[in-house]
């Protein structure tokens, strides 16, 4: 999937596509084994322009902003269902408005997640730890605790070790005037998953951005992780699918640096506001990646405030600890495999509550 | 306070609706018994209005975009700290409920007497009571009665029966203008009553309703409205409030406008049919929440969930089902009092849910 020609005079969409292809150094490709350099090519950009995008759910920013991108994927995902009512005569009814309906739609019963770094070819670099903490680290905690098992209800699965790490891949790039787009992070995506022969269901992307790199849904830059302008800041993160016409069906999870004002955690967790806020993004997406990957599996399709939620969505609490709109969120501390840490809880039908443990 | 009078007022344009509910009523007996007033608004109604303190009004939002709008509105405005449930927890299972409400410790009310005020035009087509919302008294009659009512008793810290009945109702006559109604003539309206009946503070709920094809907004910009007839501005389905006026102190009331249309009403096939069942449904979801927050400083969600910040325990509740492209009410079937009705539940934070009756081991 490699070429050595560098210029392609493509459309806007995928103009920032191109600015990663030309920065990416001559160098090995992989470091090690577990480790790829990757460069998107041509054919990355072309194998976007020819996918499907199947889904993209957003988490949206403690911003004003994102609250109005909850309220359009409410109001763009209330569907059709079978309600609560009707005919009941008993004493007692209860409802509980958080619990999810399964809308027939693919699980992710096991995958082996892979993390895809973003590193600006110039200007400051930073370490894995340094920009992220230790995502993978977290994944494998996860992968061996409890809490992966609030899930199992959804997937219909109980056994151990069924979420795992694979390999990680560092991208290098030229940050340019203009945020990166959806398409940029399918190209990367594209990019590694063509490498390594790992698309499908059982396989997880996780794209995770340096710090002061934006990102938007589209060309039309308005709907984006864009911290230094808070009119277009909707989003902390997102998971999404696409079919690429080569290698098929691809699930992602876009993690931009979540350390600002609007994503961040609250302060004093146990791992520090950098890694934790990096953890609690990743366990949303990732949770959600696996209970709702197409967008027409695990959702809220009742409440009028929850509906189009998804399990992590309703778990979300926020916490202003700034005196200002940009919020933190809010988050508990407890034991994740075999460390402490402070990241959402999701939500468990069988419990009807947020849980941390089936 | 009353006056036979007719007056032609020139107010401020907050008040100029108002005037034209003075200017039409006619000259007839104001009450047609003690129980069944008709009221007749004077100056002195206008002027509580225009200087009364009122709160902020917690609507319900319509089922549309626009509604969609206001609900993420009240959220944002209304954001406040919390203290969220759940941090350090090293040992056992961590659960969170996210719609258990909290107090602010404002007050609520242990007991209520409801009085409706019906909106009639003086001109055109009018209707009855029946044909234009069913019988809102005798749902809150066997509402008083029920199961139902004893989910709030944890909220209001009182289990006796009977606290909340139905006092008398009045008939306000009006001439529909070209502009919608707003809330100050709706404020007139309440205080024109409670004079009159001497009925004021926290034992008393009016519960104002309008009839089909009037529209009515928060102020006088027309942003924010019930207004079927314009999308745009097609906010919300019914709200609850509060005003302090200079002379008869605090009333609580509630407004309905003609809930049986997309947007407001229930799901079709409900027992009583559809005006009926989307009028009880709307009268029960704002009776609820003027009780347990009347102020809107009491029950309320303060945990900093994302999408229920703010919420009463009815606004918790609302389900909605789409049939056929249009919104409904998804509301259940049950008995409250000596009827069966279709009415929304409303949160319980002893069972987490939301509930039609109080939990085991309350009576």
């Amino acid at each position: 999937m490699k070429t050595s020609s560098p210029h392609c005079f493509c459309t806007l969409a995928i103009a920032a596509a191109v600015t990663l292809l030309l920065a990416i150094p001559a160098r090995a490709q992989s470091s090690a084994p577990g480790e790829l350099t990757i460069q998107t090519t041509a054919a990355d950009n072309a194998a976007v322009l020819a996918a499907r995008l199947r889904y993209r759910h957003a988490r949206p920013a403690n911003t004003a902003a994102g609250q109005e991108l909850r309220v359009q994927q409410t109001a763009e995902r209330t569907s059709l269902h079978n309600g609560t009512s009707g005919g009941r005569e008993s004493r007692e009814i209860l409802q509980y408005f958080g619990d999810v309906t399964y809308g027939g739609g693919q699980v992710v019963k096991s995958a082996v997640s892979h993390a895809i770094y973003l590193q600006p070819q110039t200007g400051s670099q930073c370490t894995i730890a340094t920009c992220w903490g230790d995502p993978e680290e977290f994944l494998r905690d996860l992968d061996n605790s409890d809490f992966i098992h609030v899930i199992d209800q959804y997937v219909w699965l109980h056994d151990a070790n069924r979420y795992t790490v694979g390999f990680h891949a560092t991208v290098n790039y030229t940050p340019q005037a203009t945020p990166l787009l959806d398409t940029d992070i399918q190209a990367i995506v594209h990019a590694v998953a063509a490498k390594k022969g790992a698309s499908g269901y059982g396989h997880i992307y996780h794209v995770f951005l340096p710090p002061g790199q934006d990102e938007c849904f589209d060309s039309t830059l308005s709907e984006c992780y864009s911290p230094d302008n808070p009119a277009t800041f909707y989003i902390c993160g997102y998971h999404s699918s696409v079919d690429f016409a080569d290698i098929g069906h691809v699930i992602y999870t876009f993690q931009p640096y979540q350390n600002v004002n609007g994503c961040q955690v609250q302060p004093g967790t146990p791992n520090g506001r950098l890694v934790d806020s990096a953890d609690d993004n990743l366990d949303h997406e990732l949770i959600e990646s696996i209970t709702d990957p197409d967008g027409d599996a695990w959702t809220n399709t009742s409440s009028a405030y929850y509906s189009g939620a998804e399990i992590a969505d309703e778990c979300q609490y926020y916490k202003d600890f700034q005196n200002e709109y940009l919020d933190s969120s809010y988050v508990p501390t407890f034991q994740i495999g075999a460390h402490v840490y402070a990241v959402q809880l999701v939500y468990s039908n069988e419990q009807h509550a947020c849980s941390s443990a089936p | 306070m009353r006056t036979d009078t007719l007056f032609l007022l020139k107010f401020s344009i907050v008040a100029a609706t108002i005037a034209t509910l003075v200017a039409v009523i006619p000259a007839q007996a104001q009450s047609s018994s003690p129980d069944e007033p008709t009221i007749q608004l004077t100056p002195a109604d206008h002027s509580a209005a225009i200087g009364a303190k009122v709160g902020v009004h917690h609507a319900y939002p319509a089922n549309n975009a626009a509604g969609q709008a206001l609900r993420a509105r009240q959220i944002a405005e209304r954001r406040r700290m919390n203290n969220a449930s759940g941090d350090g927890n090293f040992g056992g299972t961590i659960l969170q409920y996210t719609g258990d409400v909290t107090s602010l410790g404002g007050n609520v009310l242990t007991s209520a007497v409801s009085h409706a005020i019906y909106l009639q035009r003086q001109t055109g087509s009018q209707c009855t009571i029946g044909t234009c919302w069913g019988d809102p008294e005798g749902f809150l009659r066997d509402l008083g009665n029920s199961d139902f009512i004893h989910v709030i008793d944890q909220y209001v810290g009182l289990r006796d029966a009977n606290r909340y009945t139905v006092g008398f109702h009045a008939t306000v006559n009006y001439t529909p203008q070209a502009t919608p109604l707003l809330d100050s003539d709706i404020q007139a309206v309440v205080h024109a009553v409670a004079t009159h009946t001497g009925a004021s503070g926290y034992g008393h709920i009016f519960h104002v309703f309008l009839p089909p094809g009037q529209d009515e907004c928060f102020d006088s910009t027309l942003s924010e409205c019930y207004s079927p007839d314009n999308p745009a501005t097609f906010y919300f389905c019914a709200y609850h409030d509060y005003a302090d006026f200079p002379d008869i102190g605090h009333v609580i009331y509630t407004v309905h406008p003609y809930a049986n249309l997309p947007g407001c009403q229930v799901q079709p096939g409900t027992p009583n049919g559809e005006l009926v069942d989307s009028t009880d449904d709307i009268v029960n979801h704002e009776t609820f929440e003027a009780i347990t927050d009347p102020d809107l400083d009491a029950w309320r969600n303060e945990s900093g969930a994302a999408y229920l910040f703010t919420d009463e325990i009815a606004d918790e509740c609302q389900l909605l089902v789409v049939l056929d492209g249009e919104y409904y009410n998804d509301v259940p079937t049950f008995l409250i009092g000596a009827h069966r009705y279709a009415v929304q539940l409303v949160y319980s934070n002893e069972q987490h849910a939301c509930s039609s009756a109080a939990s085991k081991g309350n009576p």
